[in-house]
């Protein structure tokens, strides 16, 4: 099974785009296929550019995600045991009285790790390495889909025609996305709208409702990364 | 296969290149030697060039060094190596002594009810586990996360160790030219200009436009090193090799990348003949 790969109009330039969660690979054969729509044939350069520039951001996520995986094990251990001893101290403080109870509860909790989010991405993040362990080669193909094709002419067709600052041209990209029901590329420029809009960091992940309702409720694991990867600039444009 | 971009970067002067790694893939290089030394994937380097030049080995030693050097670098920069990556232990002593001190309390507290338990299984429990138990796993999260880090530098050890024997050209990696059509224009530039100094700003200037962003860094230092005429070169020169070669005889007429393509509405119509073709 193939991933789609896009070469993407950007405001100052192009953007080649792996939609995909790196935990998620379909590593087939020690291999991934990545199959690669953009405005016109690429060229050996550019498929080159982008396997080196995806393998440089895998080389990213193994290096910031990599020390969660490697606490998994002594995480997982210390937040099971430290949630059983909270229980039995309380269970056993109960017939004392309420302030013990509490007092009980204090320390219990400030023997516990702090949130479960790095253990969810302490999770993802080990899935993550055995995948990549088995990834010896990374194959790109021309994209066959011929719906994603016409979409992605359409969209330089778009982006042809856009004139203003890289605020207005982000938003028009994203728009144009969503009424095209083409939900990876409408992210990727939101995401980078909002970067311009409010400074926010480009993490590994995009923002949405879901991502950030997760986030907090679940301590900051990170959303399924998409790999965003940029490319030569468009200087004719 | 793993592949690291790296450049040769037309420098003033005929013939004359400097081979580099980029920023973006040197400050990967921790991730990059995880990947490679876990799959024991064969490693191939593609070296944009303006035009393919006439190798006789002397370019395979010089990316060999530059990503020996590389390598070298990141193993002696924590954050590169992983140290500061995932849950970050305590970066200071003040932060530290905090931890040892929580670390007491709570197993002092965990005595206190192992002793005053009475002989209740849950309170013991309880109380063994605040006070042996938080801190033997305290203690193995500590080890867990120094010996990933260790791990990452050690990767990075013997990244140098292979890209070392590459230099040698035993078991080097395959290195592929790839033509740049990017580079071939800046070649250009540089051969245009009267002298020197005039060669590099303008080719500093050319890589904001063109897709060598990742350039721009080498050629402010030169640039920099060139108009102060400082004897030592600033930190980024260092990452670079500098060598002279011809390009070769059969040199073909590189690739258009898509940072030629303009984008404009008149693009290829995909026809049902044409489903074949992705872009």
């Amino acid at each position: 099974m193939a991933i789609d790969a896009y070469i993407l109009p950007f405001p100052d330039g192009v953007m080649g785009f792996v939609d995909a969660d790196p935990a998620r690979l379909p590593v087939r054969g020690g291999r991934v296929t990545l199959a690669l729509y953009g405005p016109a044939e690429a060229t050996t350069a550019d498929q080159a550019a982008l396997r080196s520039r995806f393998i440089e951001s895998l080389g990213s996520i193994i290096r910031s995600e990599g020390g969660y995986a490697a606490v998994f094990w002594p995480r997982l251990w210390w937040t099971v045991g430290g949630l059983l001893s909270l229980v039995f101290l309380i269970l056993v403080a109960l017939p004392s009285g309420l302030s013990l109870v509490w007092l009980t509860f204090l320390v219990a909790l400030l023997a516990l790790p702090g949130g479960v989010g790095p253990l969810v991405r302490g999770w993802r993040a080990r899935r993550l390495l055995r995948r990549l362990r088995r990834l010896h080669d990374i194959e790109i193909v021309p994209g066959r889909s011929r719906a994603t094709a016409d979409r992605m002419a359409a969209l330089w067709t778009v982006a042809g025609r856009l004139r203003g600052s890289a605020l207005d041209v982000l938003d028009q990209l994203e728009s144009h996305s969503l009424e095209a029901r083409w939900s990876g590329p409408a992210r990727l420029y939101g995401h980078y709208r909002l970067w311009l809009e409010q400074g926010v960091a480009l993490a590994p992940g995009l923002p949405g409702l879901w991502h950030r309702w997760r986030a907090r409720f679940l301590g900051g694991a990170p959303p399924a990364p998409v790999i965003a990867v940029s490319l030569p600039p468009t200087d004719t444009r | 296969m793993a592949s690291i971009r790296a450049y040769a970067a037309p420098l003033p002067g005929h013939g004359r290149w400097a081979i580099g790694l980029p920023p973006t893939t040197r400050r990967e290089l921790a991730g990059l030697a995880w990947w490679w030394t876990a799959t024991a994937a064969p490693l191939r380097l593609d070296l944009y060039v303006a035009a393919p030049l006439d190798d006789d080995g002397t370019l395979q030693r010089a990316v060999a060094r530059v990503l020996s050097q590389a390598a070298a670098s990141a193993a002696a920069t924590p954050t590169a190596a992983g140290q500061a990556a995932g849950p970050r232990p305590p970066a200071d002593s003040a932060a530290r002594t905090r931890h040892r001190l929580l670390t007491v309390a709570i197993a002092i507290w965990g005595w206190t009810v192992v002793l005053g338990s009475g002989g209740n299984p849950l309170a013991t429990i309880g109380g063994l586990w605040l006070a042996i138990g938080v801190p033997l796993l305290r203690a193995w999260y500590g080890r867990a996360q120094r010996r990933w880090a260790a791990g990452l530098q050690e990767t990075l050890g013997s990244f140098v160790g292979r890209s070392e024997r590459a230099a040698d050209l035993a078991g080097a990696p395959e290195l592929r030219q790839v033509p740049h059509r990017g580079l071939a224009d800046l070649a250009a530039r540089c051969a245009e200009a009267d002298d020197d100094t005039a060669a590099l700003l303008a080719l500093w200037r050319h890589c904001a436009r063109s897709d060598l962003a990742d350039l721009r860094p080498f050629y402010a230092a030169r640039l920099a090193a060139a108009q102060v005429n400082t004897v030592t070169m600033p930190e980024e020169t260092r990452h670079w090799c500098e060598v002279e070669l011809t390009p070769a005889a059969t040199a073909t007429e590189p690739d258009t990348p898509l940072s030629q393509i303009e984008a404009t509405a008149t693009l290829p119509a995909v026809g049902p003949e044409d489903d074949h073709r992705s872009l």
